[in-house]
């Protein structure tokens, strides 16, 4: 989290803290804003791309045909196994002000 | 002669023939085994109705048209005859048909033909089907089981009593059709090329499952769910329910471009998703989609013109259909833990130059607001060379734009780089290159925009057309990145101490149109090759690759598929076999399997339907994030994130995506300016006149809604109707503690008092008279000598009014104590307390009614019973015994109090009406006092300022939140205010109508209140912390709940 240098008091450090837990990393910054940022790491591929597409199987069908190139063996991602283990998934948090 | 009746035909003679034995019957006629000359066997049907009439007048028609046709799965004809005025038609003979094989298999347990055998059968079907469509325009438009017949291994196709040139409409169907197998076009007479692939998508259902898609039994039935219904699929697999049901489609233009394109799809069907549903699919629309330009199989040519013709079904009806649906993998939750806290300080940080090369126009905007981000933190300062942009577009004019001057954060015209498309038949020299890649379709079809329109492959094909130059420009942006001059510059600049021999090179793109989605993946392998060409020791790219949806349905449906095809592609280069093949024309060789062109990719939602507004909104987190990553202590945390995957083993380069909520800090002014505007409110709300902010332009919602106003209604109508039980003010309670006091009135009770006098009438020794008792009891209630007589209103002539005082003094104050202490319930005050001085002066109004009738009665009994002791004014008491003369005595004396009582009821209740006159009086002066409070704290500026302070960018989304959470925190703060200030001091009434030091006292109390509930409330809106449950996510993140306001977050945080 960034928070605006002048805001950041201990007191508020401490506030900041008790809410969002103790794992949270804190930045003081020439900010006008307070920015809580969270990152997630491995996200699973192949979910991310069948929900862009609403699951909507006729997309896939689409998307097949809109590949770049027709030089590679494209695989369609819903018969691929996914290439990134779903658990393991991470999700850090910064609040920045 | 109707069709139901079977015809005699064992007598016919067909010539040449002998007809053997029967082989089956229906409406249509009759089909006999029959020996031909030679020994061979046929089959004969004979087609009832003499040749004229209407039905065989209709197959013959059709006959003329088939007789002709030759084809390997089309029943032959022998010979179409006209036998006794009959019509014969003598075919080859097969050995069953395809309802016998079902009803085998059925009989054997089976569901129905095994799927393998099945699609074979199907497959000469549609073959021979296509044919009569493609060579003779002709559609059979009666296919179904038992008019495929099996010859050895195969089908053919038999019966063609309904074909039909698809060019002739002048031809009725009606009569002739197999309700059950039919097209819904077919029913409305306008069959099309595509209505016997529908009459087969039926069949297959059948002749695999045993199930239909429509259930009905009758034909009005069938031919209604044929028409308007949606097919019920659920005894397929669920891989195969999808193709079934776009044959089924109820528009023919959307079923497959032919019979044989539907049976290469349920071929194509991954047997892996063949496992039986055994849960029913609900009923749906069942629309499948447009397929217009995607053709399905590669027979039907690709028609990408524009991408408007990639998408124009808007209805999405269809996908209620889960069988159009995929499957979505579940992920589990993660145990992973998140990166330890970490001390972001400026100390030790020390950046690495930086390239940032936008692609596309989403990309744009980033750079544009990144740019914008520089300059608010450093000023004007120029071009900074360690910070590097280049800005590729294939829209030359959009390019140009952004470095007209005076445009806010223009780019140099050598910061960007448009690759634009040529003409077609420009390409043609480097033709054969490109067609290694290309499929020759995209270049034929390149829009006369020139521009991608959507199309990635068109993307592609401006990077690679115009690869020299775009290497040529990412390594000078490079090399001017790195100098040796530029590190010392940049850092003097920037007042930051940036690192030399390394660089980050950041790639942002859309990729959800053509250009982002088409070209960045080629850049990112490109960026690496020249960065390892020039000798960098310590580099990193990473990508941030950017969706989202417009407007407009069709781009917003291409918008989804180019995500998807590229998060494919991605996928493949993640893959232990996949890897970048290179590029001839770029010179780039190929990659080794496991290089990865991005050290990190990040994917990022940005939101659906978006205006241009709002994408402009939302690419403002992504350049908040790059100019976080990029040149804040930041870095150090995006870094430990991404330390942390790889640590665990993940693989390289595999996706991420963060998620920012920017929201501004409140300043005391702002804190204040809100605090009074909350006070003001508040105060209002006790008037129960705040149901808007006075200065009409920043509404706000009422405190108490209706709901809540008629439950508070109510909440006051039953503590009024408790204290009305608990008072005994009723006309019953309040006659009989009114009589109480009447009879207190004589120091005993009525017998006893009335005994004595009748003592004293008695004593003289004479009998007393009925009248001298009346006349006794009378005079108890009589007025004093001089003064006017008013029955009831004196009791041993003290006026009634000096009687009930204590009564009404007592019931008074606790009637005023309630009214008041409405004012100290913050969910009632002032409106609370009037309602009830309204409520109980209404009571009383009844009151009085109630007793005025009550009196008239009594009144009524009185002169009744005056009127019969006056009738005999002479009888004498002696005629009644002692016991007699007191029991008259006493019920007269009780009908006199009684009706005291009453009047004393009366009086009691216009006294109450006058003093709850006289608070409501107070209540109404109170309540101009309050607003005369109210105003004091809202000077005239007061709405201008907040006017102002609500739409400005700095803080206007903290204020804007807050306020409208005004209702709430009102509601919360007045009743910290009751606790802490209004009891101490005896209650709301009490304390403003002090003196001015204690209103000051009050106001200030109040303010304060305000403040601290706004700071609370103020820090929790910027600070929303992702939920424990939300880690890790169990789903990749999806748009915020309310998906297009995606200035305060990008991707939703489970919980």
């Amino acid at each position: 989290m960034v928070l605006p240098a002048e805001a950041l008091s201990s007191d508020e450090v401490v506030r900041h803290r008790g809410r969002l837990g103790s794992e949270v990393s804190l930045l003081s910054w020439e900010s006008s804003e307070t920015i809580a940022c969270c990152e997630v790491g491995d996200l699973p591929l192949v979910n991310v791309a069948l929900q862009v597409i609403d699951a909507r199987r006729d997309f896939q069908e689409y998307a097949e045909r809109v590949h770049t190139r027709n030089d590679i063996p494209w695989q369609a991602l819903a018969c691929a196994p996914p290439t990134v283990e779903h658990s393991d998934t991470f999700t850090s948090t910064m609040v920045m002000e | 002669m109707s069709p139901q009746v079977l015809e005699d035909t064992s007598n016919l003679q067909v010539p040449g023939y002998k007809l053997v034995r029967r082989l089956g019957a229906g409406g249509y006629g009759e089909v006999w085994l029959a020996e031909a000359p030679g020994g061979l066997t046929k089959a004969v049907k004979i087609v009832f109705g003499y040749h004229n009439e209407k039905r065989a007048e209709r197959e013959l028609h059709s006959l003329e048209k088939i007789k002709t046709v030759r084809h390997p799965f089309l029943l032959s004809l022998e010979r179409i005859e006209i036998v006794d005025n009959r019509l014969v038609i003598v075919t080859e003979l097969a050995d069953g048909s395809l309802k016998d094989r079902f009803v085998e298999c059925r009989h054997n347990g089976l569901p129905g033909i095994p799927r393998d055998q099945l699609l074979g059968f199907l497959s000469d079907t549609a073959d021979a089907l296509d044919f009569l469509t493609g060579r003779h325009g002709l559609q059979h438009l009666d296919i179904k089981p038992e008019n495929l017949l099996l010859v050895g291994n195969h089908v053919k196709v038999a019966d063609f009593g309904l074909v039909k040139e698809i060019a002739n409409r002048d031809l009725s169907l009606v009569g002739g059709l197999t309700p059950t197998y039919s097209a819904p076009e077919v029913f409305q007479g306008a069959p099309s090329v595509h209505s016997d692939q529908y009459s087969l998508a039926v069949l297959y259902q059948e002749m695999v499952s045993g199930g239909l898609p429509f259930p009905g039994i009758s034909a009005a039935e069938l031919t209604l769910q044929h028409v308007h219904d949606n097919p019920d699929l659920s005894s397929l697999p669920s891989g195969e329910r999808y193709v079934v049901a776009r044959a089924l489609a109820k528009d023919p233009e959307r079923r497959y471009a032919n019979c044989s394109a539907f049976l290469k799809a349920l071929l194509d069907v991954d047997t892996k998703c063949l496992t039986p549903i055994s849960s029913p699919v609900a009923q749906t629309k069942n629309t499948p989609p447009d397929e217009r330009s995607f053709g399905a199989t590669e027979a039907a040519p690709l028609r990408p013109v524009s991408p408007t013709l990639f998408f124009d079904n808007d209805d999405d009806s269809a996908l209620e259909n889960s069988s159009l649906l995929l499957e979505v993998p579940v992920c589990q939750p993660s145990q992973a833990p998140a990166i330890p806290p970490l001390d972001l300080t400026e100390e030790g940080f020390r950046p690495a130059p930086v390239l940032v090369i936008g692609v596309g126009g989403t990309a744009g905007v980033v750079l544009q607001q990144f740019r914008s981000r520089l300059e608010k933190r450093l000023g004007n300062t120029g071009r900074i060379p360690g910070i590097q942009f280049l800005l590729i577009d294939t829209d030359k004019r959009a390019l140009s734009k952004l470095t007209q001057e005076g445009e806010i954060q223009s780019f140099n015209p050598e910061e960007t780089l448009a690759l634009t498309l040529r003409k077609p038949q420009e390409y043609r020299d480097n033709s054969a290159h490109l067609f290694r890649w290309l499929s020759r379709r995209w270049l034929y079809n390149i829009p006369k925009s020139l521009l991608t329109e959507g199309l990635r492959p068109l993307g592609r094909l401006a990077l690679i057309d115009n690869s020299r130059r775009t290497l040529q420009r990412i390594r000078l942006a490079l090399s001017s990145a790195i100098d040796s001059e530029s590190i010392p510059r940049t850092s003097e600049i920037t007042g930051i101490p940036f690192r030399s021999n390394a660089v980050r090179v950041y790639l942002v793109a859309s990729v959800s149109g053509g250009t982002g989605s088409g070209m960045s993946l080629d850049l990112g392998y490109w960026v690496r090759a020249l960065l390892a060409r020039m000798g960098v020791s310590e580099t990193c790219i990473s990508g941030l690759f950017l969706h989202s949806t417009g407007r407009e349905q069709r781009y917003r449906d291409l918008a989804k598929v180019n995500a998807h095809a590229w998060l494919a592609e991605y996928n493949h280069f993640l893959r232990p076999d996949g890897f970048y093949p290179g590029d001839e024309s770029s010179g780039l060789p190929p990659f080794e399997p496991g290089q990865m062109a991005f050290d990190h990719a990040y994917f990022v939602e940005l939101g659906n339907a978006l205006e241009e507004s709002e994408l402009t909104e939302a690419a403002e987190s992504v350049a908040e994030m790059l100019y976080l990553e990029t040149l804040t202590p930041a870095q150090q945390f995006f870094d430990q994130c991404r330390e942390t995957t790889r640590a665990a083993n993940s693989p390289a380069a595999s996706l991420r995506t963060f998620g920012l909520h920017r929201s501004s800090t409140l300043s005391k002014q702002h804190l204040n300016l809100l605090a009074d505007e909350l006070s003001y409110r508040i105060i209002l709300s006790w008037t129960g006149k705040a149901n808007h902010v006075a200065d009409g332009k920043h509404s706000v919602p009422a405190s108490s809604p209706s709901s809540a106003a008629n439950s508070d209604t109510n909440h006051l109508i039953c503590g009024t109707m408790q204290l009305i039980s608990q008072l005994q003010i009723s006309v019953e309670g309040l006659a009989a503690s009114t009589r109480n006091l009447v009879e207190s009135q004589f120091g005993k009770q009525a017998e006893g008092v009335l005994r004595n006098l009748l003592q004293d009438l008695t004593s003289t020794g004479r009998g007393a008279s009925l009248r001298e008792v009346v006349e006794l009891v009378n005079r108890m209630f009589e007025a004093p000598e001089g003064t006017p007589n008013q029955p009831g209103e004196f009791v041993l002539q003290r006026p009634l009014n000096s009687v009930i005082r204590p009564l009404v003094m007592k019931l008074s104050t606790a009637i005023e104590k309630w009214v008041l202490g409405r004012l100290n319930q913050p969910d009632e005050r002032l409106e609370g307390a009037v309602r009830s001085v309204d409520w109980f002066a209404k009571h009383f109004e009844r009151v009085i009614l109630e007793s005025r009738n009550l009196q008239q009665c009594l009144q009524q009994q009185l002169s009744q019973v005056v009127a019969e002791i006056l009738s005999n004014p002479e009888a004498p008491t002696t005629e009644l015994s002692p016991k007699e003369l007191f029991a008259r005595a006493v019920s007269y004396y009780r009908l006199k109090l009684d009706f005291s009582a009453l009047r004393a009821t009366q009086l009691l209740s216009d006294k109450f009406q006058s003093e709850l006159k006289g608070t409501r009086e107070s209540l109404v002066e109170f309540g101009r006092h309050l607003r005369n409070l109210a105003a004091r704290n809202a000077d005239e500026n007061f709405s201008n300022s907040l006017g102002e302070f609500a739409t400005s960018h700095e803080s206007g989304g903290v204020a804007r939140m807050l306020r409208e959470q005004f209702a709430e925190l009102a509601r919360d703060v007045d009743e910290r205010f009751q606790a802490e200030f209004v009891n101490s001091r005896g209650g709301l009434f009490e304390a403003m109508m002090g003196n001015n030091r204690a209103i000051n006292e009050l106001l200030a109390t109040l303010k304060r209140l305000c403040v601290g509930s706004l700071e609370t409330q103020g820090s929790r809106l910027t600070i929303r912390a992702p939920t424990r449950q939300a880690q890790p996510l169990s789903l990749p993140p999806r748009v915020a709940a309310s998906p297009r306001r995606h200035n305060r977050i990008c991707w939703r945080w489970e919980g």
